[in-house]
């Protein structure tokens, strides 16, 4: 131990790194400023290349890809076959925004920015896919896409507050999955109140 | 270079997980074989230190696998449901068992609660005195009460007294006795008759704050009571606590009364407004009474109202004056108003009586007016018309109310307040501008509701009085007692 400790005392960050010592590399904290390329890519084939930096594309779920780029360099994501593309682009869109002025925003100003995003897709379907494609953004780590989904889970709630049970089932491709006497109960609950 | 000794041997970080690659090539250790034993130990502990790492970084890009592979209809149920109103969740529940699962769940309705803050509609009391009638906001099928009447309840009629983010305080007058209920799931409990007789009108404010950490769904009650001094105008407070379980009478006194269609909770705090246009507030915690005056004190025929918005329990002074409809937002450390919005009723130079008189002149172009009103309406052709008849749109979009508008109490999470107007109850949202129109004819009293699935919390075996001071501590069961179905 006393002669492995000499031998650490004397390297250099260097030699440290490279596992000269014993063979472990490891490796520097990540300048999270570094600037590097992050490609989605989308099951029809069509990229879309964004900027970002590696603080911004959080690592916490500890992808090792990240460790290694450096300035410059393009990190690959692949995205679900589900997400759309139209959906994706109202996403990477906010996305961009956020690079480039979201720091001088408000919180309300960002907030209004994403309702306004969600608003200008009219079909509400499409709103559901923007929805799904945000949510796959921040779960990859994308978390500057926050506002986006909150704004569009909003959006998706007031579309659901008038839909039936059976349009929900029917949209979202569920199956009722009751047993009879759940079910039954379920109805009696329903048909027991005044309205 | 001397912080990297540590690193290694005492914090096992993410950065030796780095090395975890799937080639095998772990970086195993080659050393010497004539390495001294305690090379052996330390080389061990690092193999087991990134086995460790290893297994976690699995299992965390397994989850975000998982995460993104979702299936929509578990995302939805995960972080859409609680943003909908109670009633649409009932419904919804039959959709599947694991959504009728997360209906179910207390930490869910308790995250609802909290989440969802919009104004559902208002109880109000019909020409009938006793009775109570409830009108959803539209869309209908998302804010109507699958017990509008109150029926679940064991006393009636009953009338609403108070609203507080889905729970209702409600007040039997043949019997007397009060009850705290939530409308959508016809839970209810009683609380004990209070330790003075309130006035015939009972001023009260329920107040329910459910916070993000209050897990426990507590709630208070204030209630005003008339001093029995013969001919004295002064009032005190009775005030109920889940947590105590019992009635305390407040030291501190009123001395002007406070009105009570007025009444609100903003912030955990009792809001009036009183008879001589001042506004009291009295604070449970704190015990504590204190007074400000409302806003464009000196402004001719002007109305009124006061109510909470906004997610941080923010009083609000709405007032209507023949001129112009302002909000004004209370300012707790200074006790004074700001300005918050400034909404034209009329056009410029004419009161909104000439308003009145213009339209009974000039009914058919004010009605092709209003059709070129661009505000987020529900679609419903009914409510067009209805919406044309109450109030216009001039040219450059300023919004001009037919009759006299009459600003109501209200309280929600959204920058929302409510106006009755030809006895329609009308709902602006002051961020977005949308207007929600639901017609209460005959109606009067007004008490404005969120449909949420706060949970009742059963105080009944907890009936403990003191007519001197705090009642002793009594304990109360967790559970919500169901009314009948």
């Amino acid at each position: 131990m006393d002669q492995h400790m000499e031998k650490i005392k004397t390297m250099d960050e260097a030699d440290w790194n490279s596992g000269a010592l014993t063979g472990v590399k490891t490796w520097k904290k990540k300048d999270r400023a570094t600037k590097i390329k992050v490609v989605l890519k989308t099951d029809g084939g069509q990229d879309i290349t964004v900027d970002a930096t590696y603080g911004k594309v959080a690592a916490k779920f500890g992808d090792q890809r990240l460790r290694v780029l450096k300035n410059g360099d393009v990190l690959a994501i692949r995205l679900p076959n589900h997400i759309a593309r139209p959906a994706l682009d109202v996403v990477v869109n906010f996305w961009r925004w956020q690079q480039s002025t979201g720091a001088e925003k408000s919180p309300e100003e960002i907030k209004d920015f994403a309702e306004a995003s969600v608003t200008e897709v009219e079909e509400e379907a499409a709103r559901l896919d923007v929805y799904a494609a945000a949510n796959c953004m921040v779960t990859k780590g994308f978390e500057d896409v926050t506002p986006l989904l909150r704004a569009a889970s909003q959006r998706v709630a007031d579309a659901m507050t008038t839909v039936s049970a059976e349009q929900a089932r029917e949209y979202l491709g569920l199956v009722p999955d009751f047993t009879e006497e759940e079910e039954k109960k379920l109805l009696h609950d329903l048909a027991s109140a005044d309205n | 270079m001397t912080t990297a000794p540590s690193q290694f041997f005492l914090q096992p970080s993410l950065d030796d997980e780095d090395d975890d690659d799937n080639n095998g090539d772990d970086g195993d250790i080659e050393l010497n074989t004539s390495a001294s034993r305690s090379s052996g130990d330390v080389d061990d502990f690092l193999r087991k230190t990134r086995a460790i790492a290893r297994d976690r970084l699995r299992t965390r890009i397994k989850l975000l696998h998982r995460e993104i592979s979702k299936p929509l209809g578990e995302i939805i149920c995960g972080h859409v449901l609680h943003r909908l109103p109670a009633s649409s969740l009932l419904r919804l529940r039959a959709v599947a068992r694991s959504w009728a699962g997360v209906v179910a769940s207390p930490i869910f309705a308790h995250t609802q609660s909290h989440t969802y803050r919009s104004i559902s509609g208002v109880f109000f009391r019909s020409s009938s005195v006793t009775s109570t009638a409830y009108a959803p906001f539209p869309p209908a099928a998302a804010h109507s009460l699958p017990y509008p009447g109150l029926s679940f309840l064991p006393a009636y009629p009953v009338v609403v007294l108070s609203s507080s983010n889905g729970l209702l305080l409600c007040h039997a007058p043949l019997t007397g006795t009060f009850f705290i209920c939530n409308p959508v799931t016809a839970a209810w409990t009683a609380i004990p008759d209070p330790p003075r007789d309130p006035i015939n009108d009972p001023a009260a404010v329920l107040i329910n704050l459910p916070g993000v950490y209050n897990f426990r769904p507590d709630f208070t009650v204030v209630m005003v009571f008339k001093v029995p001094f013969i001919g004295s105008d002064i009032y005190g407070f009775q005030i109920f606590s889940s947590t105590a379980g019992g009635w305390w009478i407040s030291n501190e006194l009123c001395m002007e009364r406070p009105l009570p269609d007025s009444g609100v909770a903003a912030g955990g705090v009792a809001y009036w407004l009183t008879s001589t246009s001042s506004m009291v507030r009295y604070d449970p915690a704190a015990d504590k009474v204190s007074y400000a005056f409302l806003p464009m004190l000196h402004a001719a025929r002007a109305e009124r109202s006061i109510g909470e918005m906004g997610c941080s329990g923010r009083l609000y002074c709405v007032i209507v004056t023949p001129e112009a409809l302002q909000v004004h937002r209370f300012l707790r450390e200074s006790n004074e108003w700001a300005l918050v919005e400034s909404l034209d009723v009329i056009d410029t130079g004419r009161s909104i009586f000439e308003v009145v008189d213009q339209v009974d002149e000039d009914e058919e172009q004010e009605e092709k007016e209003g059709e070129t009103w661009e505000v987020k309406a529900d679609e419903d052709v009914e409510q067009e018309e209805k919406e044309g008849e109450a109030w216009e749109v001039k040219a450059g979009g300023q919004q001009v109310f037919k009759k006299q508008p009459w600003p109501l109490t209200f309280q929600g999470g959204d920058m929302e307040i409510l106006l009755l107007v030809a006895g329609k109850v009308v709902s602006i949202n002051l961020a977005s501008k949308r207007v929600r129109v639901v017609a209460t004819t005959g109606g009067f009293k007004y008490v404005p509701y969120t449909s949420t699935l706060a949970a009742v919390l059963d105080v009944t075996a907890t009936t403990s009085t003191s007519s001197d001071g705090r009642s002793k501590e009594a304990t109360s069961t967790d559970r919500a007692t169901g009314g009948e179905e």
